[in-house]
């Protein structure tokens, strides 16, 4: 019992630090000077993966890959995150964010290879007990005869149950929107998604699940 | 006579983690207010810089007071303008500094 109980965590830990988020991505894309995040996010739309380095408090640049489920096309770029403004209030703190990727998307059905970039701008608003996110993106793809651009829109919001001291397990209960006007699939112009967050030291994790009943599993890790 | 004996070393048991409580706050040598500390990753953002100062030995961050509080080694100092430095490199903002000593 207690063999298996070590193989579940060794397991759980494993995916936490091999699929390490893209979630606080949303929120705080730029960790402290000279120092590295790994994110994961997995959701209905895509898998993916950043490893920033942040060289400062202000921008962060790395390598963002991801996996579409659906067109089942990678993507392969480079991503460079760049904190605009910040408000630092006694007992709140907001961010405006943006974030260019420029990268190499490999399409499965044409077997070809295309430039794909997205700029996103987003703005979170925190205290300790309460946050709020609003995040915008145009993805740009030039597609061979077809070039398009699509656009998407997300908020968050979350409260906290109990605040706990600096070192603790911190949890969250948010719920995200999400618009995707441009998707093929109607299901998915609006999706919802209640989550939990999960947040000690250096490591985060999130999981939820949405409208159309598909998991969302996002982690982070900082060093 | 035991529920006596039982009840004192309670008692003296309690004033000896008093007494260390108020030792270990009184070994800091600088108490921070900063703006903005509203997470862990805040908190852990200012404990890295901080601690990659060589005259920083210990550091406590309370995030529900917003204040950092630093211990320095023996002798050393550490002015005003290079916290401020070094809050703002954390990207926070500096509200106030206390010298305990």
């Amino acid at each position: 019992m207690i063999i298996l109980k070590k193989s579940f965590f060794r397991l759980l830990l494993a995916i936490i630090l091999t699929q390490a988020t893209i979630c606080i991505l949303e929120a705080r894309p730029i960790s402290y000077p000279n120092s590295w995040t790994v994110m994961q996010q997995y959701n209905w739309e895509k898998t993916t993966v950043h490893i920033h380095y942040s060289p400062n408090a202000k921008n962060s640049i790395g390598f963002l890959g991801a996996y579409y489920e659906k067109e089942k096309d990678r993507l392969y770029s480079l991503q460079w995150n760049h904190l605009i403004f910040r408000k630092n209030q006694k007992k709140s703190q907001s961010n405006l964010y943006s974030k260019i990727h420029l990268g190499r998307l490999n399409k499965e059905i044409s077997q070809t290879n295309v430039f794909h970039s997205a700029f996103n701008l987003s703005y979170d608003w925190e205290t300790r007990k309460h946050f709020l996110l609003y995040a915008a993106e145009v993805e740009y793809t030039d597609d061979i005869g077809l070039k398009s651009t699509t656009f998407h829109q997300k908020a968050r919001i979350g409260i906290a149950p109990y605040v706990a001291p600096y070192g603790k397990l911190h949890t969250w209960v948010m719920l995200q929107f999400e618009h995707h006007p441009d998707d093929s699939d109607s299901d998915n112009h609006f999706i919802l998604t209640p989550m939990l967050r999960f947040f000690k030291g250096d490591y985060l994790c999130e999981i939820g699940l949405n409208s159309n009943n598909q998991i969302l599993f996002n982690s982070i890790i900082r060093f | 006579m035991k529920t006596i004996t039982l009840i004192l070393s309670i008692f003296l048991s309690s004033l000896n983690f008093l007494s260390a409580e108020i030792s270990e706050k009184n070994n800091f040598d600088i108490t921070i207010h900063v703006k903005g500390l509203v997470c862990d990753f805040c908190a852990r953002s200012v404990e890295k810089t901080f601690s990659k100062t060589e005259v920083v030995e210990r550091i406590k961050v309370d995030l529900d007071k917003g204040l950092i509080e630093l211990q320095l080694t023996e002798g050393s100092t550490l002015s005003d303008k290079k916290i401020q430095k070094l809050i703002k490199a954390s990207g926070y903002a500096l509200e106030s500094i206390e010298r305990n000593k």
